[in-house]
């Protein structure tokens, strides 16, 4: 007993300077250290309406993403972040995984599987960070979100000049798979996104986005994609196609009111081969953007808000086709009205109403989508 | 016996807590470098030399004075991101008006939208609840907000107990 006590008051001594060295390491280095652990979802209602505006088909609920987010604080140099995704509950992905090392204060070298820097959704993709129920569907047609590949960038912040910037190397989608276009007219690029599984490499490609916050109230962002789709046959250049992408951005924010618009362009080179070899019909122009403003009725009156917000969507994955004539189906226009209400930054309740049209008819369908947002 | 026995185990439950107690209040302590940046800003701010000593409040709160005379406070503060922490400096005038905030780091890829100048400047001039937001920065700017705020009051209270009522 005796023999017990005085061992343990030594160890007691012993790990005083160990534990008192942890300290200071950490109080030098500063910032929290260790594990991570966070997350984002959104569970959908989606239903189609009739003109009467009652529902003319099936609807469905779903639990449309459900993301945790592991990170590791190895010091103030390193972490590593990941992003584990279920999409429609039994689809398994990875979003994000990659080492971030920060070589010096506002600067950080990173290599793994990362987000492609364009447009706003595709980086700000958390639910209650936009409007609607859906991502816009910009954002998913003519940028595929969520666009992430595997590379090696650069991501950093100039405070004088009020400038982030993000360059990277990263792998292209892939166009053609052992024979089948993974490109359509109608889907644009979305098919090729390899998500960093087994992903097939013939070119790297190169994207980066500048953002400018230096005007009270505003952030604005220009981002880039350039280089060429990956192809599984390493010969044949019909396979595949050379992509040039654009995108312009802006979002604005003064008391209750809030605004955010985005201006993408996608040129496609090559799409007379590719088209030719593989039977598709992918245009060789893709253009989308959209407007959206809201209103917090609530500002000033409550901690929550409630915003009211209208949008107004085009969309076409056949703005150019070479060889043929475009589909007008892919020309497509959505109006979107809608609420958000807001518990939390991080937690939302979501209701808006859609009405979609292509240019191909003068019909109109209408949708009503209700969703849970939360991020945490 | 008793003694033998009992007081070695209560000396080493003591020295648990007193280990305990040492890692949970473990003081935040800036890099020299942060603080020399700290101070760099502090001399342009003021533009007179100057000496300073950390207040009872918090050791990286300082008083800073000139001939006898108080000419002002710096505190650096630390303030949560959304997956980690960031640093800021507040100088403060001598009765207690904010006059400067600044970003000494900010560590995470998202949000560092706050080290905006002309954003900072807003807290200077209106109440801090009416800053406005910042798109990206969400989480950073709201953080920012109530920890300014809590650094006021907490000043100023200070300030209340310490040199107003004394005179």
């Amino acid at each position: 007993m005796k023999l017990k006590s005085h061992i343990l008051i030594a160890l007691s001594f012993l790990a005083i300077p160990l534990i008192q060295a942890q300290n200071t390491a950490e109080n030098i280095l500063g910032g929290k250290e260790g594990l991570i652990i966070g997350g984002y979802g959104q569970i959908d209602g989606n239903f189609n309406l009739d003109d009467d505006n009652k529902m003319n088909s099936n609807g469905k609920l779903d639990v449309h993403r459900l993301v945790t987010f592991l990170g590791y604080k190895f010091n103030d140099k390193a972490t590593f972040v990941s992003e584990l995704e279920y999409e429609h509950v039994v689809e398994l992905y990875v979003e994000q995984a990659f080492l971030d090392y920060k070589i010096k204060d506002n600067m950080s070298l990173q290599a793994g599987l990362m987000l492609i820097p364009m447009g706003i959704q595709n980086l700000y993709h958390e639910p209650p960070t936009f409007n609607g129920v859906e991502r816009t569907n910009v954002d998913k047609y003519i940028v595929p979100t969520t666009w992430r590949e595997i590379g090696v960038g650069i991501n950093g912040r100039l405070d004088e000049q009020s400038i982030n910037y993000q360059l990277m190397m990263v792998n292209g989608p892939l166009g053609y798979d052992n024979g089948s276009a993974n490109f359509s007219g109608k889907k644009g690029l979305r098919g090729g996104r390899q998500k960093g599984a087994e992903a097939t490499v013939s070119d790297f490609d190169f994207a980066g986005r500048l953002s400018y916050f230096g005007m009270l109230g505003w952030n604005f962002g220009a981002s880039f994609y350039k280089g060429n789709s990956e192809t599984s046959d390493f010969e044949a250049d019909s396979t595949q196609v050379g992509i040039t992408m654009m995108g312009v951005d802006a979002r604005y924010n003064n008391g209750p009111f809030q605004a955010r618009g985005q201006y993408i362009l996608a040129n496609l080179e090559n799409t007379v081969e590719y088209n030719a070899k593989t039977g598709a019909d992918v245009g060789s122009k893709l253009l989308g953007y959209y407007l959206e403003a809201g209103y917090n009725v609530l500002d000033g009156k409550s901690e929550n808000e409630l915003i009211v917000f209208g949008r107004y969507e085009n969309y076409n994955t056949h703005e150019e086709t070479d060889g043929f004539d475009a589909n007008a189906a892919y020309d497509r226009t959505d109006k979107t009205v809608g609420l958000t209400y807001k518990l939390n930054q991080g937690a939302a309740f979501k209701a808006d109403y859609q009405l979609k049209s292509t240019e191909a008819s003068s019909e109109e369908t209408k949708h009503l989508n209700l969703g849970v947002a939360v991020w945490f | 016996m008793l003694i033998k026995r009992v007081v070695p185990n209560i000396l080493v439950g003591m020295l648990f807590l007193v280990l305990c107690a040492n890692k949970a209040y473990a003081q935040w302590v800036p890099s020299d470098k942060m603080l020399s940046k700290a101070e760099l800003s502090v001399q342009k701010q003021f533009n007179i030399d100057y000496s300073k000593s950390a207040i009872d409040l918090n050791p990286n709160y300082y008083e800073l004075t000139t001939n006898d005379s108080i000419l002002g406070y710096m505190c650096l503060q630390q303030a949560p991101s959304k997956h980690d922490m960031f640093d800021f400096l507040a100088i403060y005038s001598s009765d207690m008006k904010l006059l400067k905030l600044q970003i000494l780091a900010y560590r995470e890829n998202y949000g560092g939208e706050i080290a905006n100048k002309r954003w900072l400047k807003q807290f200077l001039t209106r109440p801090t609840e009416k800053v406005q937001a910042i798109s990206g920065a969400t989480i950073s700017v709201e953080s920012m907000k109530m920890v300014v705020s809590f650094l006021n009051q907490k000043m100023k209270n200070w300030h209340q107990v310490h040199h107003l009522t004394s005179k």
